[in-house]
């Protein structure tokens, strides 16, 4: 394969139709957008999900929101039924935000069923940028979209410089220097080990000042900061994919049309 | 009682520092309410000013003089050919290349849906890119294919361009003729050669993103490499017909420096740019504040201070209505009009007792905008301005501060938080009544034509499914009602968890709020908006000059006319140069320098 360069704003641009198309709303996909460039800056293969995940993300988009409930010890709990992180991540790291933020604690929120587990470091991101320290523990389904990613856990830190990360899989431990609250995301991981072939997806966040940046932190800021100057390495397929996404959006053309647009008094 | 808006921290110490500790009570009494300077119809009158974003980069240009250094210009007698340009701003390096094709006897208007068909095309590169890469990236402007053209991260975007032709060839012929073209001719066309079409950056077709500028970057400011992208081209057009003219006749000359600076750089933009401004709120929101209150400081300040400056200023703005044409003056106040408008205030402002009591500014404003039309009255505010540019050059400076606004959820804001921001900054969007059908009448949407934005009729034209975002009176109103069926003390988290969609909303009513000129207040999608308002609001906030509506989607005018030539900006000259007095032709003096090295 010879990559393309595709830049981080075209991604987010052309993306946020791509998913329209899809059948997110204008909301939910503008949303989307920037977890799919993040995604395809720092882990790649995330243009590959609208290609290889096309008829999942749009099942999944057509189902009602998930119903959030929440358990005995105040973590909020859902069944995706298959939808996609682009859609419902979003939503639970919001409500582990406003969790911690609101009683000085933890926030906490399981999915379980969902797909697109790749966006996680994405979701990690954004939490990190609002000044959360969070664990996030993702283990892909049966149904998870091609190229599959290995389940594991992110732990997404503010620092002074942005938001910094570091990555293990379900056999790691998390990192000693983690706050002490944080560590209870342990329970995620047994839950992400116990899930089989359900797919499970977890936040735990904690409010946090700004930290050092962790020893053995992973190199995702900097792979962002390329792809802003150079632009990500996809896929020709990909990109491809995502104009012709696009282009389902574009209204047939008519003599009508073109004076929708041009001269004349209309 | 809602909470007043407040001005950003960075622009009160702006106003401490003119004006002194008291300066912001000062100053508040002379800003507009939004619901005076936001609607579509007041926006649509607003014109260029010292704030406007070509301005300001003209400031930065000649202050940090520049150098556009032509390295290569060939060009063929029908205009074919290719040029490269080096580019120094410190130690900065930029390198522009443009392709210009034979002229093929088609005026193309410059739509989106031309796709690459366009008369040139230009592409700037960060940085000194080998020959290689320069002839790479040549090969993609020479396909004029836009579904295969793709460039790459080391380009800011390109610029495609079309002549006007009568304009272009009346010039061409008069140099071929040993003869300089005659001002009024330049002028009757609104004074370009060439026509932008778009800038293909920030993105687009693979450039590079706005984020991937280098700290410090001179273009990483909003819109400089869009306009600096529009400044070039003018030069091609300039270049371009002097080497025609020079293939065509032995004894051609080149432009004077009085007509070569006389010519500027001619824009078309439809109906997308409602849309962006819908899009990016936080963008009007920084250029209305800055522009208000540069406006305001001018209103708290006694006539007596610049009234001979601001009498030089009238001269020259009527002198340019007087003398430049635009095609088409049903939509807009006619320029004799505006001469005749201007005429009155300058004689209002000439008989202002330069003893006695202070009269202040705003006072002459109040006049101007109680009797005459809104485009006068707005032409004089951006002289008002003009007048104080101390301050207005230090407002600007929070342009790129307030566009890099980020917009997130606040997640746990508390439901009655957020239905109190709603009431304070959105009950002139709650009142509105859209239940009538008229009042949702249109939407936006792209074509098949390259993806051209459209404005259809809701259950007549197809893929409403698909239609952009303009409606943020009704995403205000939706959001309401929602609020409604919550607790006060729920955070919004809550909400979203329901309807993912809400987050968009709720974060642009969050991001928004306190922010003094924060929305459009109009909705886009009534029987009654004209896209054309907002097109030249939008036009004149970059910049552009005589923004003439073509048709009520339609939008035309001129950039940089009058702006200094590259020797004059490498040279650091005084940058007062917009409103250009139309060159006599009894005193032209020798041929321009020219920019080779």
């Amino acid at each position: 394969m010879n990559a393309v360069s595709v830049a981080m704003a075209e991604i987010v641009r052309e993306g946020t139709w791509a998913l329209r198309a899809l059948g997110y709303p204008y909301g939910t996909a503008e949303r989307a957008a920037s977890l799919l460039a993040w995604t395809e800056a720092v882990h790649g293969h995330g243009l590959a999900m609208l290609r290889l995940g096309e008829a999942a993300i749009a099942a999944g988009a057509a189902r009602p929101a998930p119903g959030w409930r929440r358990d005995a010890q105040g973590i909020r709990q859902a069944d995706a039924h298959g939808k996609c992180l682009f859609e419902c991540g979003p939503p639970a790291l919001d409500l582990a935000t406003a969790a911690a933020r609101l009683h000085g604690g933890l926030g906490r929120a399981v999915l379980r069923g969902a797909i697109g587990t790749r966006l996680s470091g994405a979701l990690g991101a954004i939490a990190a940028r609002r000044a959360l320290a969070a664990v996030l523990v993702h283990a892909p389904g049966a149904a998870e979209i091609a190229p599959v990613p290995p389940p594991g856990w992110i732990c997404a830190l503010p620092t002074s410089e942005g938001p910094a990360f570091q990555a293990g899989s379900l056999d790691q431990a998390l990192p000693a220097m983690l706050p002490a609250p944080l560590h209870v995301a342990a329970e995620d991981i047994a839950a992400a080990r116990a899930a089989g072939n359900e797919g499970f997806f977890s936040i735990a966040a904690l409010s946090c000042p700004p930290m050092e940046p962790p020893p053995g932190a992973v190199d995702w800021p900097q792979r962002l900061a390329l792809a802003y100057r150079t632009g990500a390495q996809a896929d020709p397929a990909d990109l491809e994919t995502l104009y012709l996404l696009e282009m389902r959006t574009w209204a047939p053309t008519s003599e009508r049309s073109r004076n929708q647009a041009g001269f004349g008094r209309y | 009682m809602p909470s007043e808006p407040k001005v950003p921290d960075f622009l009160c110490a702006v106003v401490d520092r003119f004006m002194g500790p008291d300066g912001g009570a000062r100053i508040a009494a002379w800003m507009r309410s939004p619901d005076l300077c936001m609607t579509p119809v007041a926006m649509s009158a607003m014109k260029s000013t010292r704030t406007s974003f070509a301005r300001v980069l003209a400031r930065h240009m000649i202050r940090d003089r520049w150098r556009i250094v032509g390295r290569e210009f060939n060009c063929d007698a029908e205009g074919d050919g290719r040029a490269i340009y080096d580019i120094s701003i410190g130690a900065h390096r930029l390198t522009y290349i443009a392709r210009m094709f034979r002229w093929d006897g088609v005026e193309k208007v410059g739509r989106r849906s031309d796709g690459a068909y366009r008369d040139m095309c230009g592409a700037i590169f960060v940085g000194t890119p080998d020959e290689r890469r320069i002839a790479e990236e040549f090969a993609v402007l020479e396909t004029r294919d836009a579904d295969t053209a793709r460039s790459r991260g080391d380009v800011t975007g390109w610029t495609p361009a079309n002549r006007s032709v009568r304009f272009f060839d009346h010039v061409v012929d008069q140099l071929a003729a040993g003869q300089q073209p005659d001002p009024a001719v330049i002028g009757s066309g609104a004074g370009y050669l060439l026509r932008n079409g778009g800038y293909l950056g920030s993105g687009r077709y693979g450039t590079l993103s706005v984020e991937g500028y280098p700290a410090g970057h001179p273009l990483s400011h909003p819109f400089f490499g869009d306009l600096f992208g529009l400044l070039l081209v003018r030069q091609v057009s300039i270049d371009m017909v002097e080497a025609i003219a020079a293939a065509r006749s032995p004894n051609a000359v080149r432009l004077t420096p009085e007509i070569a600076r006389y010519i500027g750089v001619g824009n078309s933009s439809g109906q997308g740019m409602c849309v962006a401004l819908q899009r990016w709120p936080h963008w009007v929101a920084t250029w209305m504040v800055v522009r208000e209150l540069s406006l305001a400081y001018a209103k708290a300040q006694p006539v007596a201070s610049q009234a001979p400056r601001m009498l030089a200023l009238l001269d020259r703005a009527i002198d340019y209505y007087a003398s430049v044409q635009v095609p088409n003056d049903e939509l807009i106040v006619p320029h004799h009009v505006i001469v005749t408008n201007l005429t009155s205030i300058r004689d209002w402002v000439a008989d202002v007792p330069r003893v006695g009591p202070a009269m202040f500014w705003g006072t002459l404003a109040a006049r101007a905008t109680a009797a005459v039309d809104a485009e006068t009255a707005e032409q004089f505010h951006a002289l008002l301005i003009e007048c104080y540019p101390e301050f207005a050059d230090a407002a600007a400076d929070y342009l790129p501060i307030g566009a890099a606004r980020v917009r997130d959820v606040q997640p746990e804001m508390p439901v009655a938080v957020l239905r109190r921001l709603l009431h304070d900054g959105y009950g002139w969007a709650l009142r509105m009544d859209l239940g009538n059908s008229e009042a949702r009448r249109h939407f936006w949407y792209h074509s098949a034509d390259n993806g051209e934005q459209r404005r259809g009729d809701r259950g007549v034209d197809p893929h409403e499914e698909f239609e952009s975002f303009i409606d943020h009176v009704g995403m205000t109103q939706r959001l309401a009602a929602l609020l409604t069926a919550y607790d006060d003390d729920a955070p919004v988290a809550e909400i979203i968890a329901d309807q993912p969609d809400i987050a968009y909303a709720i974060s642009r009513v969050q991001y928004l709020a306190g922010l003094p000129y924060s929305e459009i207040r109009g909705n886009l999608g009534s029987a009654d908006f004209l896209p054309s308002q907002l097109i030249r609001f939008f036009l004149a906030c970059l910049g552009m000059e005589c923004g003439n509506p073509l048709s009520i989607r339609y939008v035309r005018g001129v950039f940089f006319q009058g702006m200094r030539l590259p020797h004059e900006i490498a040279a650091g000259t005084q940058d007062d140069w917009a409103l250009p007095e139309q060159p006599s032709v009894s005193h032209l003096g020798a041929a321009h320098p020219g920019i080779a090295a």
